[in-house]
């Protein structure tokens, strides 16, 4: 099994979704994770960059430094194609759960009426 | 402001306690993160950086030399901990919980007066139970 076969954790997924919109630097990250789940998730740092540390020895992440002013260099992390088709993969079998999870809830629902 | 200065003092001596690699690398932007931070934010910082240490001495980091090799991930079922790191994991783990344990029945002490005032009402007690029994005649 690939790296990028296996499930990844929703820590992992709301990262790289974040990444999908742009390169970030680490409170870039949390910012946007925190916008794109309504507030719903909240990420701490040790959290954010447990994950970034697995994700960018696993290559779907990958870092660059960017300098800002003299002196002053910001590392912002990017989506690599690896992590994009992890992170497709990963979405693929989130909505297989949600299609088996509308049938099965509809069900209970119609028992229920 | 003060109190935020405080909080992130203790936040740069608690990540002294993840593996020097892992600290090296991301400290310097944790740091950042947590200059960042609003008041709201400090337990969320707190109890999630916690347990994250933990996790790091557990579960290893991928910031040294030796370790880049290994997947991110590990199939369930399949653990890759040695004895050694369930130990330190584990004394860490106590370590924290002794901690906050700590913190949360002796952090704040009660204030001077409010223990003045615990310490005359049951003064009073004494002398007014004495004094009820003189007159009872006991």
């Amino acid at each position: 099994m690939e790296t990028s076969d296996r499930p990844l954790s929703s820590a992992a997924v709301q990262i790289l979704l974040a990444l999908a919109e742009g390169d970030l630097h680490g409170y870039g990250i949390l910012q946007a994770v925190k916008k794109q789940s309504g507030g719903e998730f909240r990420l701490g740092p040790g959290t954010l960059y447990a994950n970034l540390d697995r994700l960018l020895a696993a290559g779907l992440v990958g870092e660059a430094e960017r300098k800002l002013k003299p002196g002053e260099v910001r590392r912002e992390y990017s989506l690599t194609a690896k992590g994009e088709r992890a992170l497709r993969l990963e979405i693929r079998r989130l909505r297989q759960v949600v299609n088996v999870a509308r049938v099965r809830l509809g069900s209970l629902d119609e028992r229920g009426a | 402001m003060k109190i935020q200065r405080y909080l992130f003092v203790a936040y740069r001596v608690m990540l002294h306690f993840y593996p020097p690699a892992f600290r090296q690398r991301f400290g310097p932007e944790m740091l950042e993160i947590a200059e960042a931070a609003e008041p709201s934010e400090w337990p969320l910082i707190f109890s999630d950086t916690g347990v994250s240490i933990v996790r790091c001495w557990m579960e290893g980091t991928h910031s040294t030399v030796v370790l880049t090799e290994l997947d991110a991930y590990y199939p369930i079922g399949e653990s890759r901990m040695s004895p050694a790191r369930w130990v330190q994991g584990l004394a860490l783990s106590v370590g924290i919980l002794a901690g906050l344990c700590y913190v949360n029945n002796r952090w704040p002490p009660p204030p001077p007066c409010a223990r003045y005032g615990e310490i005359h009402a049951s003064r009073n007690a004494v002398t007014g139970s004495t004094f009820a029994a003189r007159r009872a005649g006991i």
